[in-house]
């Protein structure tokens, strides 16, 4: 989901590539109230607020270091030459970043994103200001009960975790089996 | 075909500049190679026509047509029309043989058995024939290189720019790849600019070469002339080997006579030393001619020395005298019955005097 928010972003270097390590460096709690403030300042309608998408986006934000992370070095690793061998076969920026850079950084990415599902599904803190009682946060909901003693329910919760992240890791699993020649 | 020019071209990189104000000219056709040691600004001049980054100043036309003027004009690479083969080839893994040679006419909007019929025709003329469907991976680093090659012809390309093509190859293949490159650019007819730092390769390939050091043209000419006729003693001492001797010229005296250092007896030049005071002297060891049994008595140049060293050397012998203070290498092809003493003489028209830098 926000995650194709995130893909047209990666390319653009310079200072983003700051910009995309703040997030990860404030404290999440801090972050969530940027996120807040941000969203009533700018949709006084809340209904971003209220969403999952709005969710989405502040986890999608706060990750972006992480998945930058994993994601910059397989990027590095294809050489700029094949690019510009794009560029000079007559393919303009995005056309030779489409049909090269990216489609050579699939393997990597899928890496990237299951790195990042595992990461947003443990993250609670930014949710803290965010969330509203249709769209709870799993990590945050473990909190909360996890603060009111009902033990039963945590562990329920940890395993419903648990699973979701073997299912993705097995989603991803495939992905990468199926590995392009390189 | 249009012709090349370059115009007043400079690009630093920070406070490090690369380009001097270079000018070139390359005719229709023509294959120019630029020469020179590693750093000299070679790719960057390469890059700066194929438009992948842009001079700060100067002029770029191909033909009449301006791609890159100062700050008004840059047209972007994509736009160019040139065929570039990198030095790492840079054939995309993700697609066959056919595929990559195919991608700059999809981009084109080629019809589609148009452009199979083009990808059979470029696959043909770089002998790749019947491999459309293997990946990269599955080529030799020759083949691949062909692949690139096609690549960049695909769509018949303006000018083919090519940045030291062969230098992922074993010596005997580049030996080949050489002459078939050669062959297949004069069928096609298509203006090149090459790059490389081998003088083998530049002497062998060229119609003209233009020898670079640390972003300044030294000097431009067919391999014959860049060979015989240096222009000075970067360019001497850069293409192939040479004996640079120190030696002086008298204040008011003949210029075609030298002295050189330790010798007693001066040496005629032709043409005649450019200054007086220090100059500098370049042979090379294959002009040097040895009289096994002594010189005939009016040979000019005639100077019995000593036999340092000698050397088997395959097709030839090699033998280091001492002329005077220096050393000085000789090269014949067979070898010679000798003493310790010999007498070689150095044709005055072999020689080529410099002034001396300061
Ligand atoms: N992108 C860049 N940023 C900074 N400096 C650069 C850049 N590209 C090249 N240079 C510098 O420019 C100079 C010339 O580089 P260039 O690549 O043109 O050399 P070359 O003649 O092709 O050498 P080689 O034979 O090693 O390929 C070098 O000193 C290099 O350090
Ligand atoms: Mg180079």
């Amino acid at each position: 989901m926000s995650v194709v928010a995130h893909r047209s972003d990666f390319r653009l270097r310079g200072s983003l590539q700051q910009a995309m390590l703040w997030p990860r460096m404030m404290p999440g709690l801090v972050c969530g109230m940027a996120f807040f403030w941000a969203f009533v300042l700018l949709d006084p309608t809340d209904t971003l607020r209220g969403s999952l998408w709005g969710l989405g986006l502040a986890f999608a934000v706060r990750n972006l270091a992480i998945g930058y992370s994993a994601f910059y070095p397989a990027l590095a690793a294809i050489g700029r030459d094949l690019d510009l061998a794009a560029r000079t076969s007559g393919a303009g920026w995005w056309r030779s970043m489409i049909s090269i850079s990216l489609r050579l950084s699939i393997p990597a990415m899928a890496t990237c994103f299951v790195l990042l599902f595992v990461s947003m599904l443990n993250d609670a803190d930014p949710a803290v200001f965010l969330v509203t009682d249709e769209t709870p946060v799993m990590g945050l909901t473990m909190l909360q009960l996890a603060a009111t003693s009902t033990g039963g329910a945590v562990a329920a919760f940890g395993v419903i975790q648990m699973l979701l992240t073997v299912a993705v890791l097995a989603i991803g699993r495939l992905f990468l089996g199926k590995r392009i020649h390189a | 075909m249009p012709d090349l020019t370059l115009t007043g071209l400079a690009k630093s990189f920070g406070a490090n500049t690369v380009l001097h104000d270079l000018d070139l000219h390359v005719e229709d056709g023509e294959l120019f190679t630029l020469l020179g040691p590693s750093g000299c600004g070679k790719s960057t001049t390469l890059w700066s026509i194929a438009g992948l980054h842009s001079p700060d100043s100067g002029r770029i036309a191909f033909g009449d047509r301006v791609v890159f003027d100062g700050a008004r004009v840059d047209v972007p690479p994509e736009k160019r029309n040139c065929g570039v083969v990198f030095q790492s080839y840079a054939v995309w893994p993700h697609l066959t043989v056919l595929d990559n040679v195919a991608y700059p006419l999809k981009l084109r909007k080629v019809p589609r058995r148009d452009r199979a019929r083009r990808v059979e025709e470029v696959l043909e003329l770089v002998e790749l024939g019947g491999l459309e469907d293997r990946y990269p991976h599955e080529l030799s680093g020759g083949q691949q290189q062909r692949v690139a090659l096609a690549r960049a012809l695909a769509h018949p390309p303006d000018l083919l720019l090519l940045d030291e093509p062969f230098s992922n190859l074993d010596a005997k293949l580049r030996e080949r790849a050489r002459d078939w490159l050669r062959i297949l650019q004069q069928r096609i007819g298509v203006t090149t600019v090459f790059v490389t730092h081998d003088q083998d390769e530049a002497l062998s390939m060229s119609d003209r070469i233009m020898v670079m050091d640390g972003g300044r043209v030294r000097q431009v000419g067919s391999p014959e002339e860049i060979y015989h006729e240096p222009a000075d003693e970067f360019v001497a001492d850069f293409i192939g080997t040479v004996n640079v001797l120190g030696a002086h010229v008298p204040a008011g005296a003949d210029r075609s006579q030298v002295w050189v250092e330790g010798l007693g007896q001066p040496l005629a030049v032709s043409p005649a030393a450019p200054a007086e005071g220090d100059v500098r002297l370049a042979i090379r060891p294959e002009r040097i001619v040895v009289h096994p049994s002594g010189a005939p008595a009016a040979t000019p140049n005639a100077v019995t020395v000593k036999v340092r060293s000698q050397a088997f050397l395959g097709d030839h012998y090699r033998y280091v005298v001492a002329l005077g203070d220096h050393e000085l290498v000789v090269r014949t092809l067979s070898r010679i019955d000798h003493g310790t003493e010999l007498t070689v003489e150095l044709p005055p028209e072999a020689i080529r005097t410099y002034a001396a830098q300061a």
